[in-house]
């Protein structure tokens, strides 16, 4: 544990690095502002780290108890499209809400399920799904991006109130509750969890229900964003979530790993992105970065730890 | 032939060998024994190559020689199976048999496999082996698997060979075909050393047994002319009685019953029954179904029929989770494997079983948890910087208590300990007897699966000795001598 707290300063710090770089870096607008620091630019790069922070934190359980989620972004776009249609129909956000929630509970359930009573290794049962939840949200919105009224209009940093409240629960949820103590166990070493009386599926299953409904936030924010439904919705997220979970310390093979740290790698990622973008950048130079990054961040993890053992 | 002078090795911090003198002549069969961590395999890893000496001569037949690699050694003639094999399992037998030294044509280009073909079927043929030479070795089992690195050694022909704990796979009719192959190699005057720490095989093929405890030789013995008793006392330090504290309570009620237990073939309508107070011990060779009956037991493998009482009341076990409710604790054979949680801290492994109990319905309570901790740690005597410290830094004897701790604080009825004391050094090893002990004394009814006889010899009230899935006989303490067990474990008596 002491250890982690240990990654997480390292990550707050190359945080403030990579951020007073693109503030040095940054061209200056007409304010005398430089770019990144200017209302807008910061509003962007919040609003991606937003889905990532909400996605992450969900994916940090799955990864956590010795899994992986690929649906996610593609639950996303599923929840995002029933949203629409439900809000369409039955004109009641509360509904809508609901529908988009339990699509995505649902999905995860499925991937719990199918992993775990299958005994299907979750990358394969979950590129299933990511497969499945893709087709259906391209049937369900017949291809079309579904316009709705616009969505809440209330204060930009409204939206950020919710990852904030995602990590927090989940911060809370795994580091006082039982339940998270078992997800560490679990995926810590099966066996020990199970002999030692753990419901060891049951909190397996579980984890992929939270990471599902995670992607049913995500569908919800998306439309609030853009009021629309769109199968296009939540590309690559999946990706951006698992690298946001890396980065920030959790271990692929399970069982260590914090979601605060999950949390400073989302920001890592968002700065990075658009800070990549104001300094024009091009795309591709980015998707380059991008890669280095996540990979640096675990070369560097890993031979942190095996200098300390 | 060999003799090895002042052998000195330090690992980061510890000394592993300490001015160690080694001889074997050839046309002998030379057995080292010790407790885990005394220095058996470093030095003979230091003799094949697999390490580097700190200080100290090696000489091979009065010719001082510095043992550069693996390589080297096995040019000098010498030859080692270690415990962990080291086969290519993708490779086809005869392939493993013959690597390094595959018979060629064409200028050396191409390999032979006419010739590898003959040359291991001769060599399986000279082990034993009921198996042909073109099967990939991953389809082989263990046992079969070590017959190949025998082979392989024996094929390389060198003049020492040194075999760690070779039989702990093997059948006991293997392992008299293997005794067969070394008693041959030895009236062809070559010299083996044999590492083991079953005293029924050192008796058995050995002439001469050295002793290690600690790093240090404590002194080489003529083995028929030895009492198996003298040679664990000097392996351990200490008389046999103060090595194995025992206690001597009188027995309470019967605590639990087991009626016709079955598990596929490997248990076969076992049945006992085990009093408070009591110290049960189960001998058995590996295989004879002593993990898997207490594994069906817990609830951890499905058993296929029998009934368990506590307390002279049915219960209904279909989980470890059911099994702690009831009152049964296992503490299993392998920590890493299936007992500790390697990422977690000490307090949380101690406490992992004992949630259910602990704090809210959901909620965790960290309080509560770390005075639970604390005490254990205080009374089993877990040697550690700080209770939040990684478990997977601790040694091998306090990792051992800190799971006895977690199962400890279930409070349980009946403690199931499968090789309490395997792989941890001598001294942690008597501290977990003298837990044993003081527990039993207070009505805690334990059943402990060991290899080791002298150890359940040593502690035990009753020893039941299990052969094939089946209970064969059930010995009181004071007629278990050791090679009663041995013949009855290995289904000759």
């Amino acid at each position: 544990m002491k250890a982690q707290y240990g990654y997480i300063l390292n990550l707050i710090i190359g945080l403030v690095v990579i951020f007073a770089v693109m503030v040095v870096l940054s061209p200056v607008g007409p304010d005398g502002v430089p770019l990144v620091l200017s209302k807008n630019s910061l509003l962007v790069m919040l609003s991606f780290c937003t889905f990532n922070i909400v996605l992450g934190a969900g994916m940090t359980f799955v990864i956590l108890a010795g899994g992986i989620d690929l649906s996610v972004g593609r639950a996303l776009a599923l929840s995002n499209v029933l949203f629409a249609i439900v809000l369409k129909a039955a004109r009641s956000l509360t509904i809508a809400t609901a529908t988009a929630l339990l699509a995505g509970a649902m999905v995860g359930l499925l991937n719990g399920t199918i992993t775990v009573m299958g005994r299907i290794p979750s990358f394969i049962a979950t590129l299933g799904t990511y497969m499945v939840c893709w087709g259906l949200a391209f049937i369900l919105s017949a291809g079309q991006t579904i316009t709705t009224e616009p969505g809440l209009t209330s204060h930009p940093l409204v939206p950020a109130i919710i990852p904030i409240l995602a990590v927090c629960a989940a911060h809370v949820l795994l580091s006082r509750f039982k339940f998270g103590r078992h997800v560490y166990a679990v995926g810590g070493n099966v066996q020990a969890a199970r002999l030692s009386g753990i419901p060891v599926r049951r909190i397996q299953i579980l984890c992929f229900v939270i990471c599902g409904a995670c992607a049913g936030i995500g569908g919800i924010m998306y439309w609030a964003r853009l009021a629309i439904g769109s199968s296009l919705a939540g590309e690559a997220f999946e990706l951006y979530a698992i690298a946001a979970v890396i980065i920030g310390g959790t271990s692929l093979s399970g069982g260590e790993g914090t979601v605060i740290g999950t949390f400073i790698g989302a920001l890592i990622m968002g700065v990075l992105r658009y800070g990549l973008v104001i300094l024009e950048v091009s795309e591709h130079w980015q998707k380059v970065v991008f890669g280095t990054v996540i990979v640096g961040a675990v070369l560097f993890d890993s031979l942190r730890r095996r200098r300390s053992q | 032939m060999l003799r090895m002078e002042k052998i000195t090795k330090d690992f980061p911090g510890v000394r592993a060998l300490e001015k160690v003198d080694f001889e074997v002549r050839g046309g002998e069969i030379h057995g080292l024994v010790g407790e885990n961590g005394a220095g058996k395999s470093t030095l003979m890893k230091i003799l094949s190559g697999a390490y580097r000496k700190d200080a100290g001569e090696i000489l091979i037949d009065d010719k001082l020689v510095e043992i550069h690699g693996p390589a080297h050694a096995i040019s000098l003639g010498i030859n080692a199976i270690y415990q962990e094999l080291n086969l290519v399992p993708q490779l086809s037998v005869m392939e493993n048999l013959l690597l390094g030294q595959e018979p060629l044509f064409a200028l050396g280009q191409l390999v032979d496999f006419r010739t590898m073909r003959k040359k291991a079927r001769e060599i399986l043929k000279e082990v034993g082996a009921d198996f042909s030479g073109d099967i990939p070795v991953r389809n082989l089992s263990v046992a079969q698997r070590q017959l190949v690195e025998i082979g392989k050694a024996i094929s390389l022909g060198g003049k020492i060979l040194i075999l760690d704990e070779p039989c702990a796979a093997l059948s006991q009719r293997e392992v008299q075909r293997l005794f067969g192959l070394l008693r041959q190699m030895k009236s062809q005057g070559k010299a083996v050393i044999f590492i083991s720490h079953r005293m029924d095989e050192i008796k058995e093929i050995c002439d001469l047994a050295t002793v290690l405890r600690d790093g240090r030789n404590v002194g080489t013995v003529p083995v028929q002319q030895t009492p198996v008793e003298t040679i664990i006392e000097m392996m351990v330090g200490r008389t046999i009685e103060e090595y194995f504290p025992r206690s001597d309570a009188p027995l309470g009620e019967e605590v639990l019953r087991v009626e016709n237990l079955c598990y596929q073939s490997s248990v076969r309508d076992v049945s006992f029954s085990l009093k408070s107070g009591e110290v049960l011990g189960l001998a058995g060779l590996v295989g004879a179904g002593r993990t898997e009956l207490v594994k069906c037991l817990f609830g951890a493998m499905a058993k296929d029929s029998g009934r368990v009482f506590m307390n002279d009341r049915e219960v209904t076990i279909l989980s470890p989770r059911d099994a702690i409710a009831a009152g049964l604790s296992l503490v299993t054979e392998d920590r890493k494997e299936d007992g500790l949680l390697l990422n977690m801290s000490v307090d949380n492994n101690i406490t992992i079983a004992n949630l259910f109990r602990m704090g809210g319905r959901l909620l965790l309570n960290r309080k509560e948890e770390k005075q639970a901790s604390r005490h254990s740690v205080k009374t089993l005597d877990i040697r550690t910087p700080d209770i939040s410290h990684p478990v997977a830094s601790l040694s091998g004897g306090n990792q051992q208590k800190a799971i006895l701790a977690r199962w400890l604080l279930t409070k349980p009825k009946v403690m199931v300990l499968d090789e309490p004391t395997r792989g941890i050094d001598v001294g942690a090893k008597t501290e977990v007897y003298r837990i044993i002990k003081n527990l039993a004394e207070k009505g805690g009814a334990f059943l402990v699966i060991s290899s080791e006889f002298p150890e359940l010899a040593g502690i035990c009230h009753r020893i039941m000795v299990m052969s094939k899935g089946t209970i064969v006989a059930t010995l009181n303490r004071e007629k278990a001598d050791l090679r009663r067990i041995l013949a009855l474990a290995m289904g000759q008596a």
